[in-house]
């Protein structure tokens, strides 16, 4: 079989489509004008007398080498002479095309013809073969002999080509085909190049794949995204296993004791093993043993116990909610009076009981009275006579010890009653605040260093020194420190009253107290000697003064002392050599390690006047710079471009200036006194991370995800254990099989379908999850 | 499970954990958090994750917070009274047996005056005479492990890491003893050394020499790590800041500069008095510095800042001060010794304790997790009570008052095994943890280069040839032949260079760590190279 297939088909030539031994060949007509007649016509002869066929085919492929000719002899129809010009025919095997031609023109029986058209093969495959080329040729000059194929149209229909069978009656069965041929329904498409079906294959199975794998993205993704993971990932089902009925059948009796004791138990009454019923037969007894007349007035008995009970409970609810003073009186004066009986009852009878309880009784009231007297203060100055009273104490002398005589008896009221010791007789009129504190003072005398939680009101002379001194002593000292105390309150008094002036004098004073200061300082640079005595001098004025002071002014003080070192924290190197604070209290060395040397020491301190050490440190700093700053570069060739000589200054030629840029902000920029080395420690960059893993896109979130040690030494266990817990975690000696795709996916349904049944939101955070 | 509360304000859930303080928390924070930037979703869904557990292991700080049992306190004086008026001998009555125990006097006239040291757990103390004597011994139990005289001046003695070796700076070199007096090494490439510091977490014994050298020496190896000159004369005062171990040194001028063994050049230099600066001491947070000068001036520096927070003239200048593990500042002038507290808090106005001794002081120095405070003076040693001077909780695993041989030699193991390089010494402790950024930013400007790479244009001009070969035509020709070459290997050799690029940026974006292996054309003797094993 011989195939010819054409590639193209270009301008004005013809185009082969196909051939078979026994078949069609098909030839296409370009379209060009310029192609000359006889070119341009074509004709096919069929071997074997059968139907010729032609169907045209739009010229694809455009090429230089492509097109094929083929002439043929027209008149006779029976020989295909195929001329074609290189390249443009493919033939696929080209010793059959030759075999196959040869006996398809021998079939016809002309010998002659034969070899005619065999040497006129052989002469266009010689032409084949040669290179050249002919050019085409155009038709110049009208002619009447023109091809009958020829059409003005460009297309050749195949009504065309059967046009030259008209009035032919051999021809029928060609015709019949060609009619076939040209219902378009039963001409098949043609088949898609192969890298086109390829591609069709491909999309559909990508699609397959993709449907049939998505559906594993979810959990894919979890497990991603799980901290960790324990494998085997589905947990044996226990529900079945442990499941009450299967519990039970693993519990059947099975040797030959358990089967004993259960058939024991089976016979028991009491222990009626028996599973469809509720109750045991013993029970079941007892139940009808009971009548019900019996049963009956036993909830009777027990009702009317509720209901009494009800109602006492409502009335004493109602009792309480009584607001009526002279109601409650009342009831308390039955009370009493009932108590009283009672008590008169036991005297007689129990002597002991009766103390007992008389005893209760009046701790009780004392109690009470206490209470009430911490809750009113009406001892205290609560009351408005007592307000009256302390108004008028100054004045009158009746009122001030009507006054001492409430205070007392608030003290007497508000005494505990675990303060009556021993200790009590001596100490006689001692406030309880003040024994409060001692007790609080005796406690801690164990440990010292516990003394800051004691806050005294009193002064109290050292710890060691009470424990030492009789009793005796100390009660003289506590009547002396009352007496302080009370004389203590009265300042307080007038202080009040006073309040105002002092406020006026404050700032006079604290003016004084700076020049005061300032003072001291010349002084104490001016000779050293004399300086020690003098701050010791002032040191006491210091404390008299600060002794004066109120609380408010204090405060005032304080706050200009921030002030102070607010300022000397600024940039002023002028300032910073200032001193703002000095120390109350220090004590001067009496030997100091030796004269001499210190002396010298301070010759050398006046030696370097501050002034100095303060300009050479700029110059310093200003140096250091300088040297940092990037510098200008300078491309200007020395003597081109300007004029030498004497007393020519060197032109600055701007534009051979490379100018640098302007240097970075330095860290001491804001500081007199430091310069900082700004040089890169190239130490510590070698350990340093210089590329951002891809993960992080910015360095602060990076360096916040390493900003956490992660071992024992800086985390406690647990917060270890959590940091350092496994992706994975596998049990030894569990097997892990493939994840399985039924058990999974149901139980993703499963739970998919609980979420809709259970909640909206539920599934809302899952999304977010993710 | 429910439990009623007493106070009956209602129930109580006992199964939920107790809420924990803010102010708590924000001290066990570790900065703080920063999102966004993060564009993928898993990635940010795992940074919550990870940032969660970070809180959540603050937290749980900040809970076993609960279980430090012992309280600091302070004395608290009367109205009236102060507490500087209160005497060593009154305290000492005061407090229980033990605790009394640790108020004593050695007197050693002969050899004075001393220098004191505690070791790291503060249970064992050294002492060096500056005649000569040198004595280590456990202070409670008053238990001497060595005393021996090295027949020479002994201007500092440092304990190294642990109490079995300890540094003393001689008149010439730096020997290196056992705890049995053993001389050990004698470093002569450490000479005429004034003052010594040692870096525990760095095993770092630097020293400070009359030559103004500052010298660091690598105590694990026995290496001179760094040596520095420091151009500033005599150095005689020296500290150390425990939070990121840099030197402060100070010096005659007034000034005071900041050391790192990477750097050759102060990190920091601070112009803190007119006059000579005589001592500094830095506190446990490394956030406030306190100087003295020879003008009898203390000052309380912020070292965040670098700006002077309270100023103080006292009655004599300090010759020796010391923070104390709570913030208490000991100042040692003449044969006085106070103490301030809250000194970096607040302005204060009284020293909050004194004590006098006979002879003026030489060297003060707390002794950790004990409210202790060692003098050592001209004529002998005192160990004064401070109460609240000492943290009254230590971690066993950092520093172990009570610990076994065992314990410490197992401690010693873990020391070396966490010790931290000195490279890592910088001014902000905090730098290891952060991007640099400067090289971060020259990587990605060298990227965009390659990037938006393109040949540049070709200037040829062509030589003149005689015997007519410089026609016109030939000329062009020539050019054009000359730029095509050149044109194409600058071409090659930018795509080469954007292949080499894209293929790291894909390794980084797969794996940061994957390295980019260059690959090589294959060469014909390539067949007898032997295979790569895998």
């Amino acid at each position: 079989m011989v195939m010819i297939r054409c590639c193209a088909v270009m301008e004005g030539d013809v185009c082969p489509v196909a051939m078979k031994r026994e078949e069609v060949i098909l030839l296409a007509l370009a379209p060009e004008e310029r192609v000359p007649h006889d070119r341009r016509s074509c004709s096919l002869g069929a071997s074997h007398g059968k139907a010729l066929a032609a169907t045209l085919e739009e010229h694809q492929n455009p090429g230089q080498k492509q097109g094929a000719t083929l002439s043929s002899d027209c008149g006779d129809m029976t020989k295909v002479i195929l001329l074609s010009t290189m390249g443009a025919i493919e033939i696929q095997d080209d010793g059959e095309e030759f075999e196959s031609l040869q006996p398809m023109a021998g079939s016809d029986d002309e010998g002659q013809s034969d070899d005619e058209s065999h040497t006129k093969l052989m002469r266009a495959m010689q032409k084949i073969s040669g290179k050249k080329r002919k050019g085409q040729v155009e038709r110049t000059e009208p002619s009447t002999n023109v091809s009958e194929f020829v059409s003005t149209d460009s297309t050749v229909h195949i009504g065309q080509l059967i046009s030259a069978l008209k009035g032919e009656s051999t021809h029928a069965l060609v015709k019949k085909k060609l009619k076939r041929v040209s219902k378009k329904d039963n001409i098949l498409d043609i088949p898609l190049p192969r890298h086109e079906q390829d591609k069709i294959k491909r999309k559909v199975a990508f699609d397959d794949t993709k449907t049939e794998v998505s559906v594993w993205e979810p959990i894919v993704q979890k497990n991603r995204i799980a901290e960790q993971t324990h494998f085997p990932l589905l947990k044996p089902d226990l529900k079945q296993y442990n499941d009450p009925k299967n519990v039970i059948k693993r519990y059947a009796p099975h040797t030959s004791l358990e089967l004993e004791v259960e058939n024991l138990l089976r016979g028991s009454q009491t222990e009626g093993l028996n599973e469809d019923k509720m109750l045991t037969a013993d029970e079941e007894k007892a139940l009808r043993a009971m009548s019900l007349e019996e049963a009956k007035e036993r909830r009777d008995l027990l009702r009317k116990h509720r209901a009494l009970l009800s109602y006492k409970e409502a009335k004493a609810r109602y009792q309480k909610r009584i607001k009526s003073k002279k109601y409650h009186r009342i009831m308390k004066k039955e009370k009493q009076k009932k108590d009283d009986k009672e008590l008169e009852h036991l005297h007689k009878t129990d002597p002991e009981a009766f103390l007992e309880k008389l005893d209760s009784v009046d701790k009780n009231r004392i109690k009470r009275l206490c209470l009430q007297e911490r809750m009113s203060l009406k001892h205290r100055g609560a009351s408005k006579f007592m307000q009256k009273q302390a108004r008028f104490s100054k004045f009158d002398e009746e009122a001030r010890q009507s006054v001492q005589d409430m205070l007392q008896k608030s003290r007497q009221l508000t005494q505990k009653e675990n303060v009556d010791s021993d200790d009590d007789e001596e100490e006689g009129e001692m406030s309880v605040e003040v024994m409060e504190e001692e007790a609080q003072v005796t406690q801690s005398k164990s440990n010292p260093w516990m003394k800051s939680s004691v806050k005294t009101k009193v002064t109290f002379t050292k710890p060691v020194a009470v424990s030492e001194k009789s009793p005796k002593e100390m009660t003289e000292e506590d009547e002396e420190e009352k007496e302080e105390e009370d004389e203590d309150e009265e300042e307080v008094e007038e202080e009040e009253d006073e309040g105002e002036e002092v406020g006026e004098d404050n700032d006079e004073e604290e003016e004084k107290g700076e020049e005061k200061e300032e003072e001291k300082e010349e002084e104490e640079e001016e000779d050293d000697g004399s300086a020690l005595t003098e701050s010791v001098k002032r040191k006491q004025k210091y404390e008299d003064f600060e002794g004066d002071w109120t609380k408010a002014k204090e405060v005032k003080i304080k706050s200009d002392v921030k002030e102070c070192v607010k300022e000397e924290v600024t940039v002023d190197p002028g300032k910073f050599m200032t001193l703002t604070g000095s120390l109350r209290g220090s004590r001067a060395p009496t030997v100091t390690e030796d004269p001499d040397q210190l002396e010298q020491r301070l010759t050398i301190a006046q030696a370097f006047a501050s002034d100095d050490v303060l300009e050479e440190f700029e110059q310093e700093k200003k140096e250091i710079e300088d040297a940092e700053k990037p510098k200008d570069i300078d491309l200007t060739l020395p003597g081109w471009g300007s004029w030498g000589g004497e007393n020519v200054k060197p032109k600055k030629h701007n534009k051979f200036l490379i100018k640098a840029p302007p240097a970075p902000r330095r860290r001491d920029s804001s500081l007199g006194n430091v310069i900082i080395n700004e040089a890169k420690v190239q130490s510590i960059a070698k350990h340093q991370v210089n590329r951002l893993p891809p993960t992080f896109k910015n360095v602060p979130t990076f360096e916040s995800s390493i900003r956490h040690p992660i071992g024992k030494t800086w985390n406690p266990e647990t917060a270890f254990q959590n940091l350092v817990a496994p992706k994975v975690v596998t049990h030894h000696g569990q097997v892990i099989d493939p994840i399985s795709k039924e058990a999974t996916l149901r139980k993703k349904k499963k739970m998919d379908l609980e979420g809709q049944k259970s909640s909206g939101p539920k599934n809302k955070k899952r999304k977010k999850i993710y | 499970m429910r439990k009623r509360k007493k106070d009956g304000k209602g129930y109580m859930d006992v199964t939920k954990r107790a809420k924990v303080g803010t102010g708590k928390l924000h001290k066990y924070k570790r900065g703080e958090l920063n999102k966004g930037g993060i564009i993928n979703k898993y990635d940010r869904v795992k940074f919550n994750q990870q940032s969660a557990k970070y809180q959540m292991a603050s937290k749980q700080a900040a809970r076993a917070e609960a279980l430090l049992q012992e309280e600091a306190g302070f004395i608290e004086a009367d109205e009236g009274e102060s507490t500087c008026e209160v005497t060593q001998y009154d305290i000492a009555n005061a407090v229980d047996i033990t605790s009394a125990q640790k108020f004593f006097e050695l007197k050693l006239d002969k050899f004075g005056p001393y220098r004191v040291d505690y070791s790291r757990n503060g249970r064992f103390m050294l002492m060096g005479g500056a005649k000569g004597h040198v004595a280590a011994f456990d202070w409670q139990t008053k238990n001497l492990m060595c005393e021996i005289n090295v027949m020479e001046t002994v201007k500092d003695v440092k304990w190294l890491h642990q109490e079995t070796m300890f540094a003393a700076a001689q008149k010439q070199w730096l020997y290196i003893y056992d705890n049995q007096g053993v001389e050990l090494h004698c470093i002569d490439v450490m000479n005429n050394i004034l003052k010594m510091e040692f870096l525990p977490y760095h095993f770092l014994l630097a020293t400070s020499s009359s030559y103004g050298r500052l010298t660091y020496l690598d105590v694990s190896i026995g290496k001179r790590v760094s040596c520095i000159n420091t151009n500033h004369g005599r150095l005689d005062v020296m500290c150390q800041n425990p939070s990121n171990a840099i030197i402060h040194l100070g010096h005659s001028g007034g000034t005071v500069t900041l050391w790192s063994p990477n750097s050759q050049k102060p990190l920091v230099k601070m112009l803190c008095h007119g006059v000579g600066t005589r001592a500094i001491a830095v506190d446990n947070s490394g956030n406030f510095m306190a100087t003295a000068g020879i003008d009898r001036t203390l000052k309380i520096w912020d070292l965040r800042t670098y700006k002077a927070l309270h100023s103080y003239k006292v009655s004599a200048g300090p010759g020796s001060l010391a923070f104390s593990q709570r913030g208490l500042l000991a100042a040692g002038m003449g044969n006085i010794v106070e103490v301030y507290r809250d000194i970096t808090k607040s302005q204060i106005t009284a020293p909050y304790m004194m004590h006098s001794l006979s002879s003026p002081v030489a060297n003060v120095q707390y002794c950790p997790y004990e409210d202790v405070l060692g003098v050592g003076h001209a004529e002998g040693f005192s160990s004064l009570l401070i109460p609240g001077s000492g943290e009254p909780n230590f971690d066993a695993l950092e520093a172990n008052p009570y610990q076994s041989k065992k314990q410490r030699q197992q401690a010693e193991v873990n020391m070396l095994l966490e010790k931290i390089q000195p490279e890592m010494i910088t001014l902000d402790s905090r730098d290891v943890g952060k991007v640099d950024v400067k090289t971060l930013q020259e990587q990605i400007a060298e990227r965009e280069k390659i990037i938006y790479l393109k040949p540049e244009k070709i200037e040829f001009t062509p030589r003149k040839r005689m015997k007519g070969k410089s026609k016109t035509g030939n000329l062009l020709r020539r050019v054009e032949i000359v730029k095509g070459r050149q044109l194409r290997e600058e071409v090659q050799s930018i795509s080469k260079q954007k292949e080499k690029l894209a293929k790291m940026l894909q390794a980084e974006n797969t794996d940061g760590a994957a390295e980019v292996k260059e690959e090589k054309p294959f060469n014909v003797f390539d067949r007898f190279k032997r295979k790569e094993q895998a």
